[in-house]
């Protein structure tokens, strides 16, 4: 009786239960990349990727590359955007696969807190889908095609990582936009290019608040993660005094520590640069094997670092206003309470008259295959 | 509600009811008596005689289930020839027969006669004489097909329960071996013998077992599954709750754990209780290669245990609710795959399933002749023709047949029929309510093997309830001068097994 019983309930429970919110893979519009532009009528233009299953299967080997089509659709808003997209397609929009998320030049300088708050209340929209600044038009990176791989999303996280050593994602970016000094630092991708149109990552934006503050080139963009402690190797290149010839140092590893202090109630940082590098060319007659002069070259590329360091500073302390180098961060860790009162007013007051000071430190681990550099001229 | 009134179970009834009847001292009644018995028993012989042509005597043998060379040769030649003037009941000394006993009771002649020993009958003497001549043709010890090792003893059980005892007997050369003999079945009269190691497994447990086994009341007992059925702590689990074996090995090795044995007539399957998840998934010959590979084995045998389980499942349920689970890349090409493919993905997983199924069961029990043809034709409709058609996609295939092998890597085939048994309930869980039903399932699982026993011991032992010294012999197997102490089941146990500390070092003086 007990067991009769029992198979009865389980009868019925998968009989109510059902399939009801089964959804097959074929009845889904499977999208892997979003793009957002702002229109010439201050439109939303929102742009998807979506994947065309290839059909057949014992045709296609797996070189077979899949097969992809952009589907656009305008409106007022992202969420009426979504609506007339759904629309205009006979399947399911399914957004739990987009990867990257592209927001055209306009929309990013006339802000996207609208744009942002969607795709983080969106329940199918992943929270970990990586954001892009482009250069002109979501929509024209979208159309080019990758060459080096198939799928965009994976090129461009390929890209921004061999770039900016890791890429960022949406959450980050909301957390820092709405939280740490407001400001976020977003990787920025071209198709503009003279020969085909292949999206790159050709340099970064600062984001403050919802809005575009500037562009940095990819020297810049290098430097600033530097500082933010996402090193990527990188090559400093310097002229020691009295030679001919510059010297490039290839800086493979570096950690970088802020500390920041008050004095006398001004704030104060010390940028802490623990690099080691090696040789990479020397046509001066120095002989970096000999310790002096290799303790001279690291002074020499200390002292680069440094100027380097603090001329990208200063360009965000006078143009952009914006402290995209996490240093409220630091500031906030050391003192939560006073920096609390200067949260609001961090980048137009505090930041621009920050007091800044690199103390690099290069170790010189080993000079290449040859120790001393060739001697092919001998007036050197 | 309403209560049934159920039936009475018919009780068996046994063969015969009278009590017994003893012999006559006349021959000729006690001959006629037997010849009523055995009326319908076409092959009973019956032959008089004269011992040392002076006293009547009759042999009743049964032709082919006799030693006829050795009744001819031992019984009748010494008897016939006239020699010194011997009385009769000097008869029993002067045999050169090994086995011979005195019975009583007609019935007991009659027995005896049907399992094959013959009788001697005498005129005047109110007993006969049963000798152990009994002949039977067996196979010989043969490797087990069920159960290959590639190290370790190639000879398995037979059906004769003599040559089996015998052969665990040669392997446990002790005294403390202990076998206890009981008949079931009311017409089949089948010997069962539990083995034991008396000091080794629990007084407590050989007497329950005894009990229980005692207890059966049938008319038959076939085979070990018979009695597994009768003796099971669970009947309606679908998890075996003994463990059936041909390697006389592993019955050793089971014996001397502490557990008991129960050998069967008339089949090589011996069963080995109590038993734990963890012993069904421990091979004979994960004992006797080295430890180290072992034991990445053993790991890989429980990864793959659990991918047997559910790899349908999660595929048809990470298809239809979880998309954004799926790599992008795989998600497209399945996609892909599945395009031409008119069924939903759980129908075309659920129908595959059944496809295997049929096609195993069908390689089971066709004659061996035909099973490769099975084989081709499976494998070509199923792999090739299928896909290309357009019925199922790649994939699908790709995870049935996975799933397939994997559930091979299971050592005790007992295991392996639940495994496949529980993963179509959770195909159907997946395909309705996805990973949720998924994990309800494996919950359910989960419940179940906790409150699972066999004969006392806790199913999931060593892991639940966990104990950590015994965690030498589950996912890992340590060397042998690690395992110090016997696993420890229930009740009394004798801990030691051996002398510790023998790593192999150099030595120190």
């Amino acid at each position: 009786m007990k067991i009769r019983m029992l198979g009865l309930v389980l009868l019925l429970s998968f009989g109510s239960v059902g399939c009801w919110d089964r959804v097959e893979v074929n009845d889904l519009a499977i999208v892997t990349s979003i793009g957002l532009d702002k229109t010439a009528d201050q439109k939303i233009a929102l742009s998807t990727e979506l994947v065309i299953p290839a059909g057949s299967t014992s045709q296609t080997g797996p070189s077979g590359e899949t097969q992809k089509m952009v589907v656009t659709a305008s409106a007022a808003t992202i969420g009426d955007a979504v609506f007339l997209l759904q629309h205009k397609l006979s399947r399911r929009i399914f957004w739990g696969q987009a990867e990257v998320l592209f927001l055209g030049e306009n929309l990013l300088k006339t802000g996207f807190h609208d744009e942002l708050d969607y795709i983080l209340r969106d329940r199918e929209t992943r929270l970990r889908i990586e954001p892009y600044a482009c250069e002109g038009d979501a929509r024209d990176v979208m159309l080019a095609k990758p060459r080096l791989g198939t799928e965009l999303g994976d090129v461009m996280r390929d890209h921004s990582q061999l770039m900016f050593k890791r890429e960022i994602s949406i959450n980050e970016v909301a957390q820092m936009l709405t939280r740490d000094g407001h400001v976020a630092f977003l990787p920025k991708v071209s198709a503009k290019t003279k020969e085909q149109s292949v999206p790159f990552i050709n340099g970064g934006v600062i984001m403050k608040r919802d809005r575009m503050a500037g562009e940095v080139g990819l020297e810049e963009g290098f430097l600033i993660q530097w500082i933010r402690d996402n090193f990527k190797p990188q090559m400093i290149t310097f002229q020691p005094k009295n030679t001919s010839a510059p010297i490039t140092v290839q800086i493979l590893h570096s950690t970088t520590k802020l500390t920041p202090t008050f004095e006398k109630g001004i704030p104060h940082i010390v940028i802490h640069v623990n690099a080691d590098g090696i040789v990479m060319n020397n046509s001066t007659s120095l002989k970096e094997s000999d310790p002096e002069v290799s303790r001279t070259l690291e002074q020499e590329a200390e002292k680069e670092i440094g100027r380097l360091m603090k001329t990208v500073i200063q360009k965000r302390q006078t143009e952009e206003k914006a402290d995209v180098f996490g240093f409220w961060k630091a500031f906030h860790k050391k003192d939560p309470k006073s920096l609390r009162a200067l949260q609001e007013t961090w980048n137009e007051q505090a930041f621009p008259r920050l007091q800044v000071q690199v103390d690099a430190n290069v170790n010189i681990l080993n000079t290449g295959m040859i120790s001393e550099p060739l001697k092919m001229n001998e007036t050197r | 509600m309403k209560k049934r009134i159920k039936p009475q179970p018919l009780r068996p009834e046994p063969p015969d009811v009278s009590p017994p009847s003893s012999l006559s001292l006349h021959l000729q009644e006690n001959v006629k008596e037997l010849q009523e018995t055995l009326a319908d028993v076409h092959n009973v012989v019956f032959r008089s005689f004269l011992i040392a042509k002076r006293k009547e005597a009759a042999l009743i043998y049964l032709e082919g289930l006799t030693d006829v060379r050795a009744l001819h040769d031992s019984v009748l030649k010494p008897l016939m020839t006239p020699s010194d003037p011997s009385l009769p009941d000097l008869v029993k000394e002067s045999l050169p027969v090994a086995s011979v006993r005195e019975i009583r009771s007609l019935e007991e002649c009659a027995r005896s006669i049907l399992d094959g020993n013959p009788i001697l009958l005498q005129d005047q003497v109110e007993f006969a004489l049963r000798m152990g001549l009994e002949h039977v043709e067996q196979r010989g010890i043969e490797e087990p097909k069920s159960e290959p090792a590639v190290r370790g003893s190639q000879e398995g059980f037979t059906e004769s329960l003599p040559t089996n005892l015998s052969i665990m007997r040669r392997i446990i050369r002790s005294p403390h071996l202990k076998s206890q003999m009981i008949e079931l079945g009311s017409y089949t009269n089948t010997q069962v013998v539990l083995l034991s190691i008396t000091g080794v497994a629990d007084p407590q447990l050989v007497q329950e077992v005894h009990d229980r086994v005692s207890r059966i009341e049938t008319d038959g007992i076939l085979e070990g599954g018979y009695l597994e059925e009768f003796i099971e702590d669970t009947p309606y689990s679908p998890f075996p709750q003994v463990q059936n074996t041909q390697r006389p090995d592993v019955v050793a090795a089971a014996l001397l754990e502490g557990r008991v044995a129960l050998v069967v007539e008339g089949t090589p399957d011996v069963l080995i209780l109590p038993t734990t998840l963890n012993a069904l998934l421990q091979a004979s010959d994960d004992y006797y290669q080295r430890f180290l590979f072992v034991s990445s084995i053993r790991l890989l045998r429980y990864f793959v245990l659990i991918i047997s389980l559910v790899l349908p499942g999660v595929f048809v349920a990470m298809l239809n609710f979880h998309q954004e689970m799926i790599p992008t890349r795989l998600l497209i090409s399945i996609a892909s795959a599945h395009e031409v493919v008119p069924f939903p993905s759980i129908v075309e997983t659920f129908m595959m399933q059944i496809a295997y199924e049929i096609l195993r069961e069908a390689g089971l029990r066709l004659p061996r002749q035909a099973g490769s043809a099975v084989t081709i034709v499976g494998a070509l409709v199923i792999g090739e023709a299928a896909v290309s058609a357009g019925f199922v996609s790649a994939p699908v295939v790709i995870v049935i047949a996975l799933t397939g092998i994997a559930s091979f890597t299971t050592p005790h085939y007992a295991l392996e029929q639940t495994i496949r048994l529980i993963r179509l309930g959770l195909l159907l869980l997946g395909g309705m309510i996805g990973m949720l039903g998924i994990m309800f399932g494996l919950l359910g699982i989960c419940i179940h093997l906790c409150a699972l026993r066999s004969f006392g011991v806790p199913y999931l032992f060593p892991i639940t309830p966990l104990r950590t010294s015994e965690l030498k012999d589950t996912f890992v197997r340590v060397p042998h001068w690690k395992m110090d102490k016997r696993p420890h089941f229930t009740g009394a146990y004798n801990k030691y097994r051996q002398k510790p500390d023998q790593k192999p070092n150099p030595s120190k003086d």
